[in-house]
């Protein structure tokens, strides 16, 4: 027996001893030195310890799976378990694309049309809700589903807006960013500037350039028919919000975060209010793709979302626009020179150093930590740069998601025992977690839930957001233990005493009130059974036989597995234990009660603070 | 019920002898909104005792409010039936709901459903506040506009901007905490229960209740909705589960956390059940109201307001800030027929708020108003209007000099050197801050507070100058 085989039998006796929270994989492997077999391959040694090939626990599997999906059965975590977290990552970057959430929308408004005689009838706002899951619980691209959900809260759009009125701009911007989750970030940039949906909501749909009206004679007639004209000026919304939330943030940073200082020790903004007006001179000149006529509106039924705004040369912004840093757009004219305006711009922005700090550090935060360290971010940075371990092209996603979740600050237990590890679970994640976990189906195969009610109870489901500021801003830091030790934590934001009834109470009615997803009539007479065969159920297997009081603490750890990757205290447990043995129906019969029992269980856990903050 | 107040200062002084775990305590209630205070501001006018209530109702969407208020005045009216066009209100439909102002004499109607608040109107309670609108600082006219020498509120004509900046008054700011927050932080002190913040919110999280210390609490507008709801009813044992999860869900959360997220979740359940406890007990002993309030949304907000006040007492509330929201107010469509049933349904709202009001005795200590994103275009997209600026406002309440039409109602005329184009888009001549600042020293906050309250109060005329309270 050599000295390299004693290493790792070391490993494998820590593997023993902290079941619960070891995992090997890149990165995890200081002091390791493993000496291949084959000793002619040496490059092929080294691979035996990195993250490929190497099978975490049960534990460790369902926490990553905690951090890049909304949630995993027993069987997700067994297969990654069988997989390998890198192996799994590459599997989920193959699963094509699901059917649009647009598709979705549109067969649900024609059966309501059908339903009500209305031929012509347009979609419901909750439509979008309904398409949204639909397609989460039709397919299995979980790792996409996940990046979509959190590029939904770095470029917002919200139906707390004209949107409201607008579900196709919903569904068609929610399929744009599933399909670009993958994808490289400067595509991404583009889709979102020239998603008419991002266009109402940041106002510079009908945008027009300088002096529009004021060439006009003033006693003429008003030579545009509809909507606003907005100003004489640009309107600066979105120049404004593309750098201080999609791209660079408010002030320069270094490549690990934290902010570069100036001489005296300040902080350096990235831009002041007169680059926002030149930058507005781009955003102008947009319309619907389909519009004849640069102010029209959008088309009778928003069939105009599927396809990118248009620029109309003579309301764009000519000459040159000088942008950050000293550069400018050259003063130009022919070919496509309002659309190349645009695409140095969004170029520009692009290869602003901040951007891969920025938007790494605020997917690190939906994904995995509130405060990750410098140098972290500083890794993941790299990979959105094309360097490091995962880099390939700057921007790409892949290399970013990869970053993120194999890195060691993401996998090993050490970081998650530090008194500021993980984060604040998002409500609206904890509620599909449920679905996820117990195998949440339908009878008739499709899907519906009109989220409303949940939106109620915990403020947040997709595109939901107050404002364009996300349902909580990256930097929020809750008054107490968390701001006095200079941490941050987003998710607090929106915890309140409201939000906290309202979880509990959502509990109570998603498991034990049996209400899990909520579907509405899409018109009067919509048969009960066909209603019901949309509706989502949940279904609980093994832990069924796990209810009586000699087996209680074998279900405690099992849903301690699904739900908290084994992250609940010894006390914790016994709380629930207890509890779950006094949860007696007292009537019906054995099976509802094991039910009772068993959705009562995991009320208990996901009320817990082991459980609700993710480390 | 009420327990002995400690002021924000001294309960300072006694945490920082005190055992770190009430210090977190302390922390933690600070972010659900119950205690929330600024330290060291000593600036509070008014005794305790002296109960006073703003309930804020927002007209989410840009109510079209110049046909909520409009001009009477024979050569005034024909202004408005020109610009207007298709969307003008027949002069005769005016009658019944015609007003002079009390002072100026000067002739208005209000829209024809708004019969309740015309009858407040001529009784002195209710006031109305023209061409106002959110403003960094005065614009006197369209060449001020485009001169590029004033500073304008970010977004002019865009909901998401407008709606907050009415909420912030703080238009140059998209960041900025609300008004009312604003107002707690100063104020809180006056309440004496911590559980229950100041500001109440029939709406959710909303930014005009949010201020630097102090969040709003929320509550639903039906007394059985509120709290941790039992499982379902029809269970014999319903009851008993039901205390079986409190008590477990109770025990988790109180053990010691060494994670610092974990703790602070721990303590905001902690206090949500506290917090519940205190407010279900005393809602739930509301003495109710002989009136009948109307089964619309609206209407119900106002009740539940109502039954909060009914018991401040038990609130420990020398104070309180309530608001809600009554959408649906985007009329680029069928704006007529629209308002016809949206004006009805808030005529009755105030109504049963202020019969309520007159039950309790109270209304001399209560202030409601409304406010809106924006006003919208005179002219007519053909049913509809669009986005605009300036609007007009009602305030209601005994305390407020009614029976006034405040500011100087624009002549509605295109070649009005207020007027931003032939939309019929008019600058504001009130600032959102004016009559925030009034109802503010109407409140309690002294006038050295009001720079905080309302950044940009400096650039308007004194505090007060309109006139709409008497300190």
């Amino acid at each position: 027996m050599n000295k390299t085989i004693i290493c790792v039998l070391l490993i494998l006796i820590a593997i023993g001893a902290h079941a619960q929270t070891i995992t090997l994989g890149k990165g995890i492997n200081d002091g390791i030195v493993v000496t291949s077999s084959d000793e002619s391959v040496e490059g092929s040694s080294s691979n035996t310890l990195s993250t490929k090939g190497f099978a975490p626990n049960l534990n460790a599997a369902s926490r990553f799976l905690s951090q890049s999906t909304f949630g995993a059965s027993f069987e997700d975590i067994e297969a990654v378990q069988a997989l390998g977290l890198e192996d799994w990552i590459d599997e989920q970057f193959q699963v094509p694309v699901g059917d649009r959430l647009t598709n979705e929308l549109i067969r649900i408004t024609a059966e309501k049309n059908a339903g009500r005689g209305e031929p012509d009838g347009g979609p419901f706002l909750w439509f979008f809700n309904d398409a949204w899951w639909n397609y989460h619980f039709s397919n299995e691209d979980e790792l996409r589903q996940r990046m979509a959900f959190a590029l939904s809260e770095l470029f917002v759009v919200s139906r707390f807006s004209g949107l409201g009125n607008r579900p196709y701009a919903l569904s068609t911007y929610y399929d744009m960013l599933l399909n670009n989750s993958f994808g490289n970030y400067r595509t991404l940039l583009d889709s979102v500037t020239y998603h008419s949906g991002m266009g109402e909501y940041l106002t510079y749909m009908n945008n027009s350039r300088t002096d529009t009206i004021y060439d006009i004679d003033y006693n003429t007639p008003y030579p545009f028919d509809t909507l606003d004209v907005q100003f004489t000026f640009p309107d600066e919304n979105y120049a404004r919000e593309v750098m201080q939330l999609f791209s660079i943030g408010l002030f320069e940073l270094n490549n690990d975060g934290t902010r570069k200082k100036d001489d005296q020790g300040d902080d350096i903004p990235t831009y002041d209010n007169a680059d926002i007006a030149e930058l507005a001179k781009v955003f102008t000149g947009f319309s619907y793709g389909d519009n004849t006529n640069f102010n029209r509106g959008p088309g009778e039924f928003n069939t105009t979302y599927f396809q990118p705004m248009q620029i109309y040369e003579e309301r764009h912004e000519r000459g040159p626009k000088y942008l950050l840093n000293g550069f400018a757009i050259p003063d130009r004219s022919g070919g496509n020179w309002a659309y190349d305006d645009v695409r140095d711009a969004l170029d520009h922005l692009f290869n602003h150093d901040n951007v891969g700090p920025f938007v790494g550090q605020f997917l690190i935060q939906r994904f995995v930590t509130s405060n990750p360290s410098p140098a972290y971010v500083s890794r993941v940075a790299d990979a959105f740069n094309g360097d490091g371990p995962f880099g390939t092209e700057r921007g790409d996603l892949q290399s970013v998601i990869k970053a993120i979740l194999l890195d060691d600050e993401a996998r090993t237990c050490a970081y998650s025992d530090a008194s500021d590890a993980g984060k604040l679970r998002e409500p609206f994640v904890r509620y599909v977690q449920i679905g996820k976990a117990f195998d949440g189906a339908s009878t008739g195969g499709r899907y519906r839930n009109v989220l409303f009610p949940v939106y109620d109870l915990i403020e947040q489901t997709p595109l939901s957001s107050p404002s364009v500021f996300n349902f909580f801003q990256s930097d929020f830091q809750p008054i107490g233990a968390i701001d006095e030790a200079n941490r941050v934590a987003p998710e607090f934001q929106i915890a309140n005493a409201q939000s906290i009834a309202g979880y509990l109470n959502g509990l109570t009615d998603w498991l034990i009130n049996e209400r899990y997803a909520t579907v509405w009539q899409l018109y009067e007479n919509e048969p009960e059974a066909e209603v019901d065969s949309y509706r989502t159920y949940l279904e609980f297997g093994d832990e069924l036989a796990l209810v009586d009081d000699a087996l209680l603490p074998q279900l405690v750890e099992r849903l301690n597995l699904i739900l908290a990757h084994g992250k609940l205290s010894e006390v914790t447990i016994d709380i629930i234990t207890d509890a779950v043995r006094g949860f007696d129906l007292e009537f019906g019969d054995a099976e509802d009660n094991a039910q009772a029992k068993v959705r009562f269980a995991v009320l208990l856990i996901m009320a817990s603070p082991d459980y609700l903050v993710n480390r | 019920m009420a327990k002995r107040k400690i002021s924000r200062r001294s309960f300072l002084g006694q945490a920082g002898c005190a055992a770190m775990g009430s210090m977190t305590l302390m922390n933690s209630a600070l972010q659900l909104g119950m205690i929330n205070t600024v330290a060291a501001r000593p600036h509070i006018i008014g005794a305790e005792g002296e109960y006073k209530a703003i309930i804020c109702i927002l007209l989410a969407g840009g109510a079209d409010s110049h046909n909520m208020l409009i001009p009477y005045d024979q050569s005034q009216y024909d202004l408005y039936n020109d610009f207007r066009g298709d969307l003008a209100l027949d002069r005769g439909d005016l009658t019944a709901t015609s007003i002079t102002d009390h002072t100026t004499g000067r002739e208005f109607a209000l829209h024809p459903q708004l019969v309740q608040c015309k009858n407040r109107f001529d009784s002195g309670d209710l006031a109305l506040l023209s061409n106002i609108g959110t403003l960094i600082e005065p614009v006197n006219s369209v060449n001020e506009l485009y001169n590029g020498g004033t500073r304008l509120p970010l977004g002019l004509y865009s909901h998401a901007d407008q709606i907050m900046q009415w909420q912030t008054s703080v238009p140059q700011d998209r960041s900025a905490v609300g008004v009312a927050g604003r107002m707690a932080d100063i104020l809180q002190d006056m309440n004496t229960i911590d559980e229950v913040s100041m500001n109440i919110s029939l709406a959710g999280r909303n930014r005009f209740q949010a201020g630097n210390e102090v969040v709003e609490y929320a509550v639903g507008n039906q007394v059985e909705d509120i709290g941790i709801q039992d499982f379902r009813p029809w269970w014999p044992t319903s009851g008993s589960l039901s205390e079986l999860r409190n008590q477990s869900v109770q025990n988790i959360v109180e053990q010691t956390y060494a994670n610092i997220f974990q703790s602070t979740y721990g303590d905001l359940t902690q206090q949500t059940y506290n917090s519940l406890e205190v407010f279900e007990s005393a809602i739930n002993r509301r003495p109710g109201f002989a009136h009948e309030f109307d089964a619309f949304g609206l209407s119900q907000d106002m009740r539940m307001i109502s039954d909060i006040i009914s018991v401040q007492n038990l609130l420990g509330a020398n104070r309180q800030i309530f608001f809600t929201v009554f959408g649906g107010w985007d009329h680029h469509d069928e704006v007529i027929q629209a308002q016809d049933v949206k004006l009805s349904q808030l005529d009755r709202a105030l109504d049963d708020l202020y019969t309520a009001l007159g039950e309790l005795g109270l209304r001399d200590q209560v202030t409601i108003m409304t406010i809106s994103d924006f006003g919208r275009t005179l002219t007519s997209n053909t049913g509809g209007s669009d986005h605009a600026w300036g609007g007009n406002m009602l305030m209601l309440g005994g305390a407020v000099n009614g029976g006034r039409v405040y500011g100087d109602y624009p002549e509605l005329r295109e070649d009005n050197p207020l007027n931003i184009d032939n939309r019929g888009r008019f600058i504001p001549q009130i600032a959102s801050d004016q009559m925030y600042a009034e109802l503010a020293l109407w409140f309690g906050v002294s006038p050295n507070d009001l720079s905080y309250i309302l950044p940009n109060i400096g650039n308007f005329d004194t505090p007060g100058s309109l006139g709409l309270f008497n300190f």
